[in-house]
């Protein structure tokens, strides 16, 4: 099997099992929010989105048609774009328009974390690897809980619901370590969307929204104190350190 | 819900095309390495931020049962018990630098296992 495949497959497991869990109380929610057995999986299927189709459900709960299901879940998926441009300066160049138009659908939250945990470009077989193994778990996930519900324990699935979490804090904690301005900027983002959730009920934003003011805010203070140079540009100057230190 | 069986599939269909174009068109449009410095850090500092401000504060209501009805949440600490436990492993482990899956499994482990004392121990 193609060496970078493999490991795109391997470094998603974490997301594997995370996605399990979330895409199992997934179905479960769609289920018990009366919608037909053939729904959650499609959705799955076509979305692989956590926050769209949890949206979606939860909107169409509420009594709503389609036109404002689709603003809801416009709105809840703006971080999609913002995920797809940081991807975007870290592909490899050889990536074609077509592989870009796959690489596309693995624009989640968790696979692109993941991607950008790697210190060189990515390539395509990479990314595809990530996204097989996500997809898989999510997909996976939903179909478990519409076959038979309680196939796995409540315990078990609470438990499981930290996975993504965790795997968060260990793709932003290792670089904090190292980078002070990257601990600046976690911390500004975690604190702002903490105090956003304190505002008076009447101007709170939503989950969603806190976390995109939160977090495009953090960013661009901190990138406003601190430029960098870009992927290409800084692999050139560490080829050029006399000893390159190996990872 | 008032939506036909034939409504929810178009709004299935309709909201996942809306959400592959949200993912799509900008890596489409953006094809080259950007060079201005501020963009560059932008776009690195960006995600690690959303991921920051996602983690903080919902990780602490994430081994909570989300599928339980509003009526049949008792407001039990237990679920919040074991979530900051997960929380700390997790930091430990990451400030140790132990790969993504290490700090996966350990995190619900011992979410687990927290979820299980506790209940032992209150019922």
């Amino acid at each position: 099997m193609n060496k970078q495949l493999k490991k795109g497959l391997i470094d998603a497991l974490p997301i594997f099992f995370g996605y399990l869990s979330v895409g199992f109380a997934f179905g479960i929610y769609a289920l018990k929010s009366g919608f037909p057995i053939w729904s959650p999986i499609l959705m799955s299927l076509t979305h692989i989105s956590g926050t769209g189709q949890f949206a979606l459900v939860k909107v169409a709960n509420i009594g709503s048609g389609i036109f404002e299901i689709c603003i809801a879940v416009t709105v809840l998926n703006i971080r999609y774009i913002l995920m797809a441009l940081a991807i975007s300066q870290r592909l490899s160049p050889s990536i074609s328009i077509w592989q870009r138009m796959m690489i596309a659908m693995a624009d989640t939250d968790e696979i692109i974390a993941v991607a950008l945990k790697q210190r060189t470009l990515v390539t395509f077989a990479y990314m595809m690897g990530l996204f097989l193994s996500s997809y898989a778990g999510w997909n996976l996930g939903t179909l478990l809980s519409v076959i038979g519900g309680t196939l796995l324990p409540q315990c078990v699935i609470n438990a499981l619901g930290i996975a993504l979490y965790a795997m968060f804090v260990a793709i932003i904690i290792p670089d904090a370590k190292r980078f002070r301005p990257m601990l600046y900027c976690i911390s500004i983002a975690a604190i702002l969307n903490i105090t956003l959730k304190f505002l008076p009920l009447c101007i709170r934003p939503n989950g969603s929204w806190s976390i995109l003011i939160a977090g495009i805010t953090a960013a661009v203070i901190i990138s406003a104190i601190y430029p960098e140079k870009n992927a290409t540009e800084q692999e050139q100057a560490d080829n050029t350190l006399p000893q390159k230190e190996g990872e | 819900m008032n939506l036909t069986h034939t409504q929810i599939l178009y709004a299935v269909l309709l909201t996942a095309l809306i959400t592959y174009l949200l993912r799509a068109v900008p890596l489409l449009l953006l094809r080259r390495q950007l060079t201005n410095p501020f963009l560059v850090a932008l776009f690195k500092y960006m995600p690690f931020a959303l991921l920051s401000a996602m983690i903080f504060p919902d990780i602490f209501n994430s081994t909570a049962d989300i599928t339980a009805d509003a009526a049949t949440k008792n407001g039990s600490p237990i679920p919040l018990i074991s979530a900051i436990m997960g929380f700390v492993v997790a930091l430990i482990l990451s400030l140790k630098d132990k790969k993504l899956p290490t700090v996966a499994a350990a995190a619900c482990g011992v979410a687990f296992i927290v979820e299980r004392i506790c209940t032992l121990l209150i019922f």
